[in-house]
């Protein structure tokens, strides 16, 4: 799964690698431009957007860079008037009702997305709409109100919950129809570290059980390594780079270059090993614990 | 106005009043009303002013806090009973005494009824367009109550706010209010992003119908506030 | 406050029962219009609207007992139609909340959505003439001063037919208010009981009914006007005040739409 790919092929990919056509494959988008009604344009070109089934993703950039417009475009919200927008096979904007019924969809802001009276009726909402029975519907809401731990909100009032619990219930929400797809705006913002903890290691449970692709947009890089395995880069309308994260990471000078920062242990120990160390970049807390122990080890021997 | 202490209290409360159903909560409302209705003299509210306290207590409401809210209704209906005064003193008092214990009894419901069993209840008398509508304005009057307060206290410990200030304070008020109607515009349009990505036709909730031991005590009151005032 | 919520138990049944039979007609109309435009979208701007107009309603103002409505306003923002519905729905939260009856909730949205419908319906014809701030200002005023006039015109007309309308207020509990009525004021009692016996007529004879209805009213409008002189110019006097705060807020709110959304008011 760790399989890098070479960084020169990373940045050689712009328009040049023709994509695979893969029954795996459940987006893709080609350079599209849209429109809006004041005459704004927005497009969002370079490389290829693609994501195959099961596959953790993250779009990373500064604020404005497109990532927004992106997602809308999957979503079907927008309509490109150039490019191509492919979403299991169809287009978003013409086929909305299909697409996002196979999509879960967690918005940054959870209080703008719970709509039903209660935390039950809420999680119900979408089966209800796509017409489930009653027992089809209290079948659905209780097997993911157990499997993300929240049966006991379900008779709560959503304005009385915390935002992490208001989170979950919109994860739940967004994930009772087991959709192939569930895409997370920002999923940790305002939350604190524990319930980000919490809402990753959800997040890695839905994706083994139900073998749900996840892609996000976030900018709390240091939790990424720990959920996601690609990444995707934009800046200004433009997709500059793709590829497993942690090669993504170390290149220090290009995230500069466009607003962004790598992971702090990542800055920390690409440093050390400017500086001569021999140490390998680590992605978690654990993985650094052990280089940090393995430096030592050897200058001690050195040492004696 | 405080909607959300109201809810509150209907959602953390566990009186008798709070167990009973709605339907049998808003069939002792429609009592009192027709109670109202049909009650012309002082001595007609005997009973219903007397039902409605009793009520207060067992839905553990604060005596105070009614006076309160039912100082709104007493103050709009003085214009009415100024005109009325002039055919006599208790035919004033009787028109303030209606619409003070018509608040009452709407209060005592609300006071003690989880909205998302008001908006059942409504659901059966209204088209759905309606309870949705409302259901909406609900909680959207949540997410933009505690932004306002937030532009309210900027306001204030940025000096906007003088208490006698009354024009001063329109014009930073105006400017808190612009602001919240663009985020009140820019909320409409997410939302209506969220109803179509989550499949939008209708809200649909479940009303209990199953009546219990405190309904039948909600009913009987009802009953009695009628037959009271009748005798009367 | 421009407007006035009617309270429960102010009206007889035969006002507030026509007051529902009419904004529910036009509300069966107004949900009919909508239901054709895409309700993913109209319900949650449904619900915006209603509820800013729920929070300008409990902004304080400082030590004045006024609140702000906002209803002109919105009817130019939103369209007569929704911004009908809306109206209906704060009413209906209003009277939940003692501020306005339930009784009235169909009187109540018909004052109200007045300012909505008209508000709207006056500054789109405006608005191609004279700029946008001075088309508000203008649409505002008038609106306000309708709707005023409407509220005191319900006010009034009903308070006037008050006597005949209520038929179990002369037979059951005439003598009452008799009884108490000699004592403090004699020639009230009289005239009371005058108005008392034409009542009795007016029930009985259902030919004099026109006839007499019309001298009653006439006669006691100018009852009205007399003794609540000085109580109904005092709240003129509110009422003007009021509708010159929410002129001042409207064209604030304007000014600020036209710098940072102008195409809110397009």
């Amino acid at each position: 799964m760790k399989k890098s790919l070479q960084k020169a092929e990373i940045n050689d990919k712009i328009d040049e690698k023709p994509l695979v056509e893969d029954k795996d494959q459940i987006i893709k988008v080609k350079c599209i431009k849209h429109i809006y009604p004041d005459n704004t344009e927005v497009s969002v070109c370079g490389l290829d957007f693609v994501v195959y089934q099961g596959e953790r993703i993250v779009i990373l950039g500064p604020n404005g860079a497109g990532k927004t417009t992106l997602l809308n475009h999957i979503l079907g919200i927008l309509t490109p008037i150039e490019g191509e927008v492919k979403v299991f096979g169809l287009e978003p904007a013409k086929a909305q009702r299909e697409v996002v019924k196979n999509i879960g969809v967690v918005f940054q802001n959870v209080d703008e997305q719970i709509i039903g009276p209660t935390v039950y009726d809420d999680i119900a909402f979408t089966p209800r709409n796509y017409g489930y029975s009653k027992p089809e519907v209290e079948e659905l809401v209780r097997e993911i109100c157990t499997n993300l731990g929240i049966c006991h909100l379900l008779k709560k009032i959503p304005h009385y919950l915390s935002g992490g619990q208001k989170k979950k219930v919109a994860l739940a929400g967004a994930m009772v129809l087991k959709p192939q797809l569930l895409i997370l705006d920002e999923p940790f913002n305002g939350l604190d570290p524990e319930s980000k903890e919490e809402i990753i290691d959800l997040l890695k449970e839905i994706n083994n059980r139900y073998g749900t692709a996840l892609l996000m947009t976030s900018h709390d890089i240091n939790y990424l390594p720990g959920i996601v395995d690609k990444a995707y880069i934009l800046n200004a309308g433009k997709i500059l780079r793709y590829g497993q994260i942690e090669d993504v990471f170390l290149e220090r000078e290009f995230l500069r270059n466009v607003s962004l920062r790598p992971p702090i242990l990542v800055e920390l120990f690409a440093r050390l090993k400017n500086r001569g160390l021999s140490v390998e970049i680590p992605l978690d807390i654990d993985q650094a614990e052990k280089e940090i122990l393995n430096l030592i080890a050897v200058s001690q021997k050195k040492f004696n | 106005m405080d909607l959300a202490l109201i809810d509150l209290m209907a959602n953390k409360g566990d009186s008798v009043l709070h167990q009973s159903s709605a339907i049998s909560k808003f069939f002792f409302v429609i009592c009192v009303l027709i109670g109202i209705i049909l009650a012309d003299s002082l001595l007609d509210f005997l009973p219903l002013v007397g039902i409605l306290l009793v009520g207060c207590l067992f839905a553990q409401i604060s005596i105070q806090k009614m006076i309160h809210y039912a100082l709104y209704p007493a103050f709009f209906s003085l214009l009415f009973a100024f005109i009325r005064f002039s055919v006599s003193l208790s035919a004033g008092l009787v028109v303030i005494f209606k619409a003070v214990t018509a608040a009452m009894a709407l209060l005592l419901f609300i006071f003690t009824t989880p909205y998302p069993e008001l908006f059942a209840l409504i659901n059966r008398f209204l088209p759905q367009i309606l309870v949705d509508g409302m259901f909406f304005t609900y909680r959207i009057f949540f997410i933009l109550i505690a932004e306002m307060r937030n532009l309210l206290t900027s306001v204030r410990l940025k000096g906007g706010y003088r208490p006698l200030g009354l024009l001063f304070n329109i014009k930073n008020l105006a400017g808190a209010i612009g602001v919240l109607f663009i985020h009140a515009f820019d909320l409409s349009e997410k939302m209506h992003q969220v109803l179509t990505i989550r499949g939008y036709n209708g809200l649909k909730t479940d009303l209990q119908t199953k009546l219990g031991n405190s309904d039948y005590l909600t009913i009987l009151a009802g009953l009695t506030v009628i037959i009271l005032v009748v005798i009367i | 406050m421009s407007h006035i919520h009617i309270p429960d138990g102010v009206l007889p049944l035969s006002w507030w029962g026509i007051g529902y039979l009419i904004a529910g007609f036009f509300l069966i109309l107004a949900i009919r219009k909508l239901e054709k435009e895409d309700l993913r979208k109209k319900i949650p701007y449904l619900g915006v609207v209603s509820a800013i107009m729920l929070i300008t309603m409990s902004i304080p103002l400082g030590i004045v007992p006024f609140h702000i409505n906002l209803t002109v306003l919105m009817g130019v923002l939103s369209g007569p139609v929704l911004g009908y519905i809306a109206v209906f729905i704060v009413n209906l939260f209003l009277s939940f909340l003692g501020h306005g009856g339930i009784t009235t909730v169909g009187l109540n949205t018909l004052i109200l959505g007045l300012e909505v419908v008209i508000g709207s319906l006056m500054f789109s014809a405006l608005k191609r003439r004279i700029k946008a701030i001075p088309a508000i200002a203008v649409v505002t005023a008038i609106t306000l001063i309708i709707s005023t006039c409407a509220m005191l015109g319900v006010v009034g007309l009903s308070q006037s037919g008050w006597e005949y309308a209520l038929p179990h207020d002369h037979h059951e509990h005439g003598a009452e208010h008799l009884a108490d009525d000699h004592s403090e004021h004699d020639h009230l009692a009289n005239s009371h009981l005058e108005e008392e016996h034409l009542g009795e007529d007016h029930l009985h004879s259902a030919n004099d009914e026109t006839f007499l209805g019309l001298a009653d009213l006439r006669d006691s409008l100018s009852h009205v006007s007399f003794l609540g002189m000085t109580g109904l110019g005092a709240v003129l006097l509110i009422l003007l005040i009021g509708i010159g705060l929410e002129v001042l807020v409207t064209i604030l709110l304007a000014r600020f739409f036209l710098k940072v959304k102008p195409e809110l008011l397009k």
